[in-house]
């Protein structure tokens, strides 16, 4: 078998599957440059005469890769997850991992929308290819069953993080060096060292204090973080703070349905042999921390409105009870507020943070969702004139989470009443050329 | 039969006994109605699916069907799109769409709605397939079937008014002991062919 025959005989198959993705009708808009992007990525090889079998090796090793981007082309159809939420995503992305190149001009990556049947994710092109890679992709994956859970969907938050920090320039490395110099200048997030030490500290949980036992009978000695899990720490810690100032208390509520775990047990779980996440409750307690270090713990709505009151205080309750000690907390209040304004200066640059909605719409959307009206604020004057507000998602979401709290058998109706405001939502912005 | 003007209208959308939510514009509310817009999910029927429409398979699949056929071909029949504002939905001659109205409904007890197609786009062949009655006390999306009787496909984009609603006063209670079929639905649903009660005239 001649190499070369292989790698032509590769090409034109990936060529194919390009080709094929044309019969599935997908979305939403930007697919087009993603299918752009393939196809000029596999002219790119086919336009580059290999010249020794490393090449050929290499661009096969890319084809491989491109095989899996295309063949996500097909997943990304319209019905499976909330299109209003991924257009709000897309917004976001483009703006936070937008990279400027050696010529300074920004280049945009390319934002790909997917449901498949696992978890939240959102994947980032760490590498671009050898060959004729001019856009890096971006995919965004919703999960399959969870099509209209846009109160969870909130989590992205923390996921976009995770693509920020892998790419490499504007947004990314503010996060990188501003936010991380100001968590690791002191204290246990100092080193992979310090870290060992409070880990192993005659001050940790009992649980924390058997798993280290049972890793030391099985291995023959106490753990030490590595480098590596030692930055994964970080790493989980900035985008957990990213998506509480991306989304607000809609992150945390999320972040605990989604993270929190069932048994008691194993609020406090390490996987010592791949340590990538702190323990459930080292990082809730930075977000409660967080909220009230921001004032999120205080109600947006006066006693005056009662019924409103008490279910947004319901809320907060809720996100704020849990207490898991001091040994949880793992940043001082200076180094946690220090944190967020540094997130928040590099999420203001695209006035992206998130802003509570005032108490007027606020006690609006609780009483529509009450009332089973999805929570948009809309309404008519006195000569039918359309009364029409601009909500941010973050906002409907946090009305959900408020009704939520007082309607904990009503989940998944809140979240549809939701999912239905987001997209009123976008046809009253369309209307009042909002973008949104 | 009374028909509530636009001040009517007004009035009662004010009050918040009445809602037809978002009312984008001000000329949504017309002299004796409010128009109605087009939302994102369209079901077709598909044609390879599905023979023909027939109350005695109906029957049979209701009384000794098994619950995953039964659900099988309620949900084979039609296929599901989502078109986002701004995107484009061919519907061709002869073809029939169901379709969500963009605004969330509730009826008061007294009231009840008869949707119609707006004659804009009658005119072009465009029908809500018959006056479709929304019961006093309904809540939800309003299914629109949208046929298309002209010589020519007909391009429609979510948001566009397409339809509109005249609200009739009711008299007498409204309230009956079974619920209607479709409770507050978010989307276009199958309806059923054969209900309980058709089961002693069909074979």
């Amino acid at each position: 078998m001649v190499p070369l025959h292989r790698l032509r005989e590769e090409i034109a198959n990936v060529e194919r599957a390009l080709h094929e993705t044309l019969r599935f009708e997908y979305g939403p808009e930007g697919t087009e440059d993603y299918h752009e992007e393939c196809a000029g990525r596999i002219q790119e090889i086919k336009n580059t005469y290999p010249l020794d079998e490393e090449e050929i090796a290499a661009q096969l090793d890319d084809l491989e890769l491109l095989a899996t981007w295309i063949s996500l082309i097909e997943r990304a159809h319209l019905g499976e997850f909330s299109w209003p939420f991924a257009y709000e995503l897309r917004r976001i992305s483009e703006l936070v991992l937008t990279e400027r190149n050696l010529n300074k001009s920004p280049t945009k990556p390319l934002i790909h929308i997917v449901a498949e049947g696992d978890g939240y994710k959102a994947v980032f092109e760490s590498q671009v290819p050898s060959f004729g890679g001019r856009r890096r992709f971006v995919i965004i994956v919703f999960p399959r069953a969870l099509k209209h859970h846009v109160l969870l969907h909130a989590i992205f938050g923390h996921e976009l993080c995770h693509a920020v920090l892998f790419s490499s320039m504007g947004t990314p490395s503010i996060l990188k060096t501003n936010v991380l110099e100001a968590i690791t200048s002191s204290g246990p997030l100092q080193s992979a060292s310090a870290l060992t030490t409070w880990l192993t500290s005659s001050r940790a949980p009992k649980l924390v204090q058997n798993t280290l036992n049972r890793y030391k009978k099985k291995s023959g000695g106490g753990y030490h973080f590595d480098q590596d899990h030692y930055e994964k720490w970080l790493d989980e810690l900035v985008c957990d703070l990213f998506g509480l100032l991306l989304f607000g208390p809609s992150f945390l509520a999320a972040h605990k349905w989604l993270l929190r775990p069932p048994s008691d047990a194993r609020l406090y779980q390490i996987n010592l042999t791949y340590p990538t996440h702190p323990p459930y409750a080292v990082r809730h307690t930075m977000l409660a921390q967080a909220m009230r270090l921001i004032g999120w713990d205080q109600p947006i709505i006066s006693k005056r409105a009662r019924n409103s009151h008490k279910a947004e205080t319901r809320l907060i309750t809720e996100l704020t009870k849990d207490n898991f000690g001091p040994w949880a907390q793992l940043l001082s209040p200076s180094k946690l507020r220090e944190a967020i304004k540094r997130i928040n200066a590099a999420l203001e640059e695209h006035k992206l943070n998130y802003s509570p909605p005032s108490q007027k719409t606020l006690d609006c959307l609780i009483k529509r969702l009450a009332e089973k009206l999805p929570p948009i604020e809309a309404s008519i004057d006195t000569k039918g004139r359309p009364r029409l507000t601009h909500l941010h998602i973050a906002q409907i979401l946090y009305a959900g989470w408020v009704h939520w709290a007082s309607n904990p058998n009503e989940f998944f109706m809140t979240n549809r009443f939701c999912d239905q405001a987001l997209l009123q939502q976008r046809a009253i912005d369309q209307f009042t050329n909002r973008p949104s | 039969m009374t028909i509530l003007g636009r001040s009517k209208l007004i009035q009662r959308l004010r009050k918040g006994d009445l809602v037809i939510s978002p009312i984008l514009s001000s000329d949504q509310i017309g002299a004796a109605s409010i128009d109605l817009r087009m939302g994102n999910v369209f079901l077709m029927v598909r044609a390879r699916g599905s023979s023909h429409v027939d109350p005695v398979a109906a029957k049979a699949a209701l009384i000794k069907g098994k619950q995953h056929d039964i659900e099988a071909d309620k949900r084979q029949k039609h296929e599901r799109y989502e078109v986002p504002f701004k995107s484009k939905f061919l519907l061709h001659p002869g073809s029939l769409a169901l379709v969500p109205s963009l605004e969330w409904m509730r009826l008061p007890r007294d009231l009840l709605g008869t949707v119609t197609a707006r004659s804009t786009w009658a005119r072009e062949g465009l029908s809500i397939a018959t006056a479709t009655l929304i019961e006093p006390g309904y809540e939800g999306i309003v299914t629109l079937e949208l046929a298309n009787l002209g010589q020519i496909p007909i391009a429609l984009y979510p948001g566009l008014s397409i339809a509109q609603i005249a609200l009739a006063k009711v008299t007498g209670d409204t309230r009956r002991p079974n619920e209607g079929q479709f409770r507050r639905p978010f989307e276009p649903e199958q309806g059923k062919i054969v209900g309980a009660s058709d089961l002693p005239i069909v074979p």
